[in-house]
């Protein structure tokens, strides 16, 4: 039980050889480029659909943080696509894997604080002191700001992670859980049959909806720092 | 000379631009192969995955039934083999693909028609921006072409306001003559009715009343020997009452108030 339950969190290799790059550059080959005007439907949605994510995301920016509008946009792109293939039967997802989300996290997250320190410092020293605070606390606040500073990569890898792995494992449990009742009593396993499908479901607003977190978080800590 | 000398544009391998230059663009076939032209719609399919003249090709040797006999046949060996074994994983493969036909299925042709739309509207905006410029171009040349018949037809105007001029010219002399005439008359009546009235009535008369006619000293200017109607109306012939102004033909020019 416990063999098969995480097996799908493997890292795919197949006689040895990672299959596991194959499946991380996979979703590139599902957002294909068009230099023409008028495209077929699929990039025209998809032009569409990039269009509104980046101006509702980048409209908040100055001049400096919306070069990195390149950055963020395929970040999003990425972590859905993925998630979303994921939710496909027998498949992979690389975003289950704490070591890509934290190889994600962490560049993001330095690159932004430490342009905020570099170009403002100030500014940024003075994000670890909120408006307000009573003198004796202080020292206790700049603490707690450091340490709240210092876990958000973590934070949001660890987010990621942990929602897409909850989400598989929880499909696959209930699954089981269903083809252990189907031999003992039929309603039960319709019943928990349907709790799978809402649960499809969340998985797919999950899916898309971590990948907007993700995304926001990131331009978030750069409008901080920019 | 030129390209002998040193330059950064003989220095490359490439000059620039060979390389896009030896692109062409739309002028040929983009394969080197005699390649048919792509269809508009793609082959038709059942069930999303088995094309058409699948059922097409079993259709001589097993009728309509044939090939759903064969994929349930195939299904129920994977199964009872346990070739596909069924694993918690088959459930959701069952919900999760289940709730995708059925998304593609209720909400599949809005998307395509939103997509279809998405195009038209950028055509249409470029369109709109061609269409404004012919409209333009055409109602200034709709414009020019009416003012050049204007322009043609405006001598119409003038000839009309020739004629307007020569006839009040023509009528003001008309006025004038006829004015002359009646002035002419005027004065010739009187000296008509001044001879008849001393050839009839005598100087006896005349001395009568006082010589009151004589102060009556026309101005007798013109001197026209022509044939009209004279007639005189001197206070002297009206208190006669005598009708003894005549109608005289005078031929002769009258030497009245010049010559006495």
């Amino acid at each position: 039980m416990n063999e098969n339950l995480f097996t799908s969190f493997i890292t795919p290799v197949i006689l040895g050889l990672p299959l596991v790059t194959l499946i991380v550059l996979f979703p590139s080959l599902l957002f294909p480029t068009s230099n023409r005007l008028v495209s077929n439907r699929f990039v025209t949605l998809q032009q569409w659909m990039l269009q509104l994510v980046s101006k509702q995301m980048m409209s908040t920016h100055n001049s400096k943080g919306q070069t990195w509008t390149l950055m963020l946009m395929s970040l999003i792109l990425f972590i859905g696509s993925t998630n979303l293939l994921g939710l496909l039967p027998h498949s992979f997802t690389p975003t289950t894997q704490l070591s890509m989300n934290l190889g994600m996290a962490i560049p993001l997250w330095a690159g932004a604080v430490i342009t905020g320190f570099r170009n403002k410092t100030k500014a940024s020293l003075a994000h670890f002191l909120p408006q307000g605070t009573p003198t004796p606390l202080i020292p206790m606040l700049v603490i707690i700001e450091t340490i709240s500073l210092f876990i958000q990569p973590m934070a949001l890898a660890v987010r990621l992670t942990a929602n897409i792995t909850a989400g598989h494992l929880l499909i696959h449990l209930i699954g089981g859980a269903t083809l252990a009742l189907m031999s003992i009593s039929t309603t039960t396993a319709l019943i928990t049959f349907t709790i799978l499908i809402l649960l499809t479901i969340l998985e797919f607003a999950v899916a898309m909806i971590q990948a907007y977190v993700f995304t926001l978080l990131v331009s978030l800590y750069l409008h901080d720092n920019t | 000379a030129a390209a002998a000398a040193p330059s950064l544009k003989n220095a490359a391998l490439l000059r620039p631009g060979v390389l896009q230059a030896t692109r062409i663009f739309h002028t040929g076939q983009p394969n080197l192969a005699p390649v048919p032209p792509l269809p508009e719609h793609g082959g038709k399919v059942r069930f999303g995955l088995l094309p058409e003249e699948f059922f097409q090709f079993l259709y001589p040797k097993t009728g309509v039934t044939g090939p759903y006999v064969l994929g349930t046949g195939l299904i129920l060996r994977l199964l009872s083999k346990e070739i596909y074994a069924i694993t918690p994983e088959t459930f959701s493969v069952i919900s999760t693909i289940g709730f995708l036909v059925y998304i593609v299925k209720k909400h599949g042709a809005s998307v395509g028609e939103f997509a279809d739309k998405l195009n038209e509207q950028k055509i249409a905006q470029l369109e709109e921006v061609k269409q404004a410029s012919i409209k333009q171009i055409q109602d200034a040349i709709d414009m020019e072409k009416s003012q050049q018949a204007l322009v043609q037809k405006r001598h119409y105007l003038f000839d009309v306001q020739r004629n307007n001029i020569a006839m009040a010219l023509e009528v003001t002399y008309r006025e004038q003559l006829h004015r002359v005439y009646r002035e002419v008359k005027n004065r010739l009546d009187y000296h008509i009715s001044v001879q008849n009235y001393d050839a009839s009535e005598g100087t006896r008369a005349h001395d009568k009343l006082g010589g009151e006619a004589c102060g009556a000293e026309h101005l007798c200017t013109a001197g026209e020997g022509n044939s009209r109607q004279v007639h005189c109306r001197s206070k002297a012939a009206r208190k006669e009452g005598s009708s003894s102004a005549s109608y005289v033909n005078t031929s002769i020019p009258i030497k009245t108030a010049r010559n006495s």
